[in-house]
């Protein structure tokens, strides 16, 4: 499958769709309900992807998909079409996340009282290159993801996993272009370690560094 | 699709995040499709094997359960905020009709006794159940909110109809 970015997954036709959406929008921020469940149709799966990526877990992702819709909903009024609507529900939708992960580490804090233990999952025995099946890159994904903040997950995967553009993932993220890419890199870092120690398999000569 | 010399031409600006628009989405298109540039890649960068975890989709049942979880949320709101709206008219109406009534005592040039008995308006039973009858009363007909007083003596009168879609 070919990688696109958010422009192209919202499922919206090209050039036609984008005007088309502007007025599905207007017509929602006037009360139309049916409109706005036309909205949420359209974007709930790259929601629920981002979203279920930084979380790892599925069905809290709904959940969280659904309250970003109904915060949407109740700040319809406030939202700025110079937006895409796109990017602006992905921010809502991203933020609820930050906050559930933030929570989370608050409890694991609370709870935990020895370090962390990681499940290792069955290493596939694969080669640098070879085609991995894709089900065990998402495996991977989930499990080294979790060494990230917030923050640095977000951009992670909105960046490197959906292949967003650094300016959208800047508003996305509320922060500035360079703040993105500090994210990224400094994620790619600890990734790199973290995949050197758990899955060394993929990761030549041991841990590099760049 | 991205020539292999391209794409090796365009690995370090990839990984040093200088890569955009249509550029980059080429040069990922080609790691997900040519098994010798992702080899050289992966080689480079290791993590840029999470760049290939699959664009999985949700379920058109998944969906469709999650567009009618938020239609019931968004409606639900709606329904708060118009009972909200009525409730607000009704108190508008029963304040409206305490000022008529305190407006009417004043009309007449209330003495010291009349100002008592507004101050504390004499309790009007209802034919036997011993509970005190309301001064005022407000009910909800027909898309109408009408507003009655009672009289001292027990009857009721009308004393106006409030559109329930004036809003304070």
């Amino acid at each position: 499958m070919v990688d696109v970015c958010l422009t192209a997954i919202q499922g919206g036709t090209a050039g036609g769709g984008a005007v088309d959406e502007r007025e599905v929008v207007e017509r929602a921020r006037r009360g139309d309900e049916a409109m706005f469940a036309r909205l949420v149709e359209r974007h709930s799966r790259s929601l629920h992807r981002v979203v279920a990526r930084m979380l790892g877990d599925d069905e809290e992702a709904w959940d969280v998909v659904q309250m970003a819709w109904l915060r949407a909903w109740q700040r319809l009024g406030r939202y700025d079409d110079r937006w895409r609507f796109s990017t602006w529900i992905h921010r809502i939708a991203t933020n609820l996340a930050i906050d559930v992960l933030r929570a989370r580490s608050s409890r694991e804090r609370a709870h935990t009282t020895g370090g962390a233990v990681w499940l290792r999952p069955t290493p596939t025995g694969g080669r640098p290159g070879d085609l991995v099946e894709e089900k065990d890159v998402e495996r991977i994904l989930g499990d080294l993801v979790r060494d990230l903040s917030p923050q640095q997950r977000a951009a992670f995967i909105l960046r490197e996993v959906e292949g967003l553009d650094t300016a959208e993932v800047a508003e996305i993220l509320g922060c500035s272009p360079v703040t993105v890419r500090n994210h990224v890199f400094q994620a790619r870092r600890a990734l790199r370690k973290a995949m050197a120690e758990r899955y060394p398999e993929y990761v030549p000569g041991g841990e590099r560094g760049r | 699709m991205m020539e292999c010399r391209r794409f090796e031409e365009l690995l370090e600006a990839y990984l040093d995040e200088r890569l955009e628009g249509a550029d980059r989405a080429a040069w990922r298109e080609h790691l997900r499709e040519c098994a010798r540039c992702r080899r050289l890649a992966l080689e480079r960068e290791p993590v840029l094997l999470l760049s290939l975890a699959p664009r999985t989709e949700a379920s058109g049942e998944r969906v469709a359960a999650c567009v009618g979880a938020v239609r019931a949320l968004t409606h639900g709101q709606r329904l708060q905020r118009t009972l909200g709206r009525r409730r607000r008219a009704w108190l508008a109406a029963a304040a409206a009709a305490v000022l008529v009534a305190a407006g009417a005592l004043g009309i007449r040039g209330p003495g010291h006794e009349d100002l008592q008995a507004a101050a504390a308006p004499p309790a009007v039973e209802r034919a036997g159940d011993g509970v005190p009858a309301p001064e005022v009363e407000v009910e909800t007909r027909d898309g109408e909110v009408r507003v009655y007083r009672y009289a001292v003596d027990g009857d009721m009168a009308v004393a106006f109809v409030v559109d329930p879609s004036m809003e304070l």
